[in-house]
C-alpha cells in the first residue's frame, strides 16, 4: 500500500504533467487549454501576489497582466528547464515585486516585464528528473532553512513570502539595516552551500 | 560591462530572487541578466530552489471577473452571450450547493469530442487527452474548497 507521502508525490507529478501538457497546448494557441491552465494555477499565483502586496485591486490587475503575458509568451516555456508552476510563480513574483518597488518611487513608470530575459529567469538548470523531484526539493529547502540562525531564517522567509525590501525588513524586525543585510547575505550563502550538498549539485 | 566577483554575482542573483533590492538595483539587474547568461543561470537556480516556499502560501480563489477580462481581451469576438463554457465552469467554482451535484467532462482535443456526463461523487471531472485523443489525465475537484487534483490515466501513452 503506498504511503501518504508517496501518494502525494504521485499526485504532484501527475499535476506537473497535466500542467506541462496544458502549457504545450497553450503555446500552440489552444485557448481551452489556456483556460484550464488558468483554472489550475491562478489561485496559487493570486495567493503569492496577495501575500506580497495585500492590495487586492492591484493584484487583480497584475494577475491579468501575468496571464496575458503567459498567453503571449507560452512558446518561451522550456519544460526541460523549469516546472510550469515555477515558471508561472517567477513571472508573477517578478511582476508584483516590480510593481511594489515602483510604488515607492512615485509616478515613474516601470519597465515592462515581458522581455524574454525576464521570462527566462526560471530557466537554465533543471531537467525532467529534477522536475519530478519537487517533493525532495521541498524537503531539502526545509532542512537547509533549519540550519540557519533564527534571524537569518526569519529575514529570508519574510523577504521571499512578503516581498519586503532590505529597509522594510529592518523596520519590521526592529534592527539596523546593515545587520539585516548581513543576516540575509550570510544566510543565503549558507543556504546555497547546504542546498548544493543536499541535492548533490556541484 | 560591469565586472562582478563570483561572490557578488551570487549574492545579487539570490537577492534579486528574494526581492529585497530597491527598484533601481532591480531594474539594473534585470537588464544585466539579459546580457549575462551566467548571471541568468544563477538567478534561475535560486528561483527553482526557493520555489517550494511559494507552496507554503494558501491558494486564494480568484474573482471571476479577472478571467472574463482576460477572455474579453484575447477572444472578444468569440464570446458567447452566456459567457461560454468557462462561465458554466465558474458556477462550480463559486457556488457551494451546485458544485457537489455537477459532473462535467471537458475534453481538450481538436476537434473536441461531445461532452459526456458520467456519475461521480460530487465535484467536477475533466478529462485531458493526449495527442492521439486518448484520455491521459483526470482533473477533479471534490468541492469548492478542495484543491484541483490531477491523476494520470495512462502515463505510458
Amino acid at each position: 500500500m503506498p504511503s501518504s507521502a508517496g501518494s502525494q508525490n504521485t499526485d504532484a507529478i501527475s499535476r506537473q504533467k497535466v500542467l506541462a501538457r496544458l502549457m504545450q497546448k497553450t503555446a500552440r494557441g489552444d485557448f481551452q487549454a489556456f483556460s484550464m491552465l488558468y483554472a489550475m494555477t491562478s489561485p496559487q499565483l493570486y495567493g503569492v501576489m496577495l501575500n506580497i502586496t495585500n492590495y487586492a485591486q492591484a493584484c487583480e490587475d497584475l494577475l491579468q497582466e501575468v496571464y496575458l503575458t503567459v498567453w503571449r509568451r507560452a512558446d518561451h516555456y522550456r519544460p526541460q528547464k523549469a516546472s510550469v508552476i515555477t515558471w508561472l510563480v517567477t513571472i508573477a513574483r517578478n511582476r508584483t515585486l516590480d510593481w511594489l518597488r515602483s510604488q515607492g518611487a512615485g509616478m515613474e513608470k516601470m519597465m515592462a516585464d515581458e522581455s524574454p530575459e525576464a521570462l527566462d529567469l526560471a530557466a537554465g538548470n533543471t531537467n525532467p528528473e529534477q522536475m519530478a523531484d519537487s517533493a525532495s526539493r521541498e524537503t531539502y529547502l526545509a532542512a537547509c532553512l533549519e540550519q540557519l540562525s533564527p534571524q537569518q531564517r526569519q529575514a529570508i522567509m519574510l523577504a521571499y513570502l512578503e516581498g519586503h525590501s532590505h529597509a522594510e525588513l529592518a523596520e519590521r524586525l526592529s534592527s539596523a539595516l546593515g545587520t539585516v543585510k548581513s543576516w540575509i547575505r550570510r544566510g543565503l550563502e549558507k543556504l546555497k552551500l547546504c542546498l548544493q550538498r543536499q541535492g548533490g549539485d556541484s | 560591462m560591469i565586472h562582478l566577483t563570483p561572490e557578488l554575482r551570487d549574492a545579487l542573483a539570490a537577492e534579486y530572487v528574494l526581492g529585497t533590492q530597491t527598484r533601481l538595483v532591480r531594474q539594473r539587474l534585470t537588464r544585466l541578466i539579459e546580457e549575462d547568461a551566467e548571471l541568468a543561470e544563477l538567478v534561475a537556480w535560486w528561483h527553482t530552489e526557493l520555489a517550494p516556499l511559494s507552496e507554503m502560501i494558501e491558494p486564494v480563489p480568484t474573482p471571476p471577473w479577472i478571467w472574463r477580462r482576460i477572455e474579453n481581451i484575447l477572444q472578444p469576438a468569440e464570446e458567447e452571450p452566456g459567457g461560454g463554457w468557462w462561465s458554466n465552469l465558474m458556477v462550480w467554482r463559486w457556488s457551494t450547493g451546485l458544485a457537489a451535484a455537477l459532473a462535467l467532462i471537458l475534453v481538450l482535443i481538436q476537434p473536441p469530442a461531445p461532452p459526456v456526463e458520467v456519475p461521480v461523487e460530487g465535484g467536477v471531472v475533466l478529462v485531458l487527452t493526449d495527442d492521439a485523443s486518448k484520455p491521459a489525465f483526470l482533473v477533479s475537484r471534490q468541492s469548492t474548497d478542495a484543491p484541483l487534483k490531477a491523476q494520470a490515466l495512462d502515463l505510458a501513452a
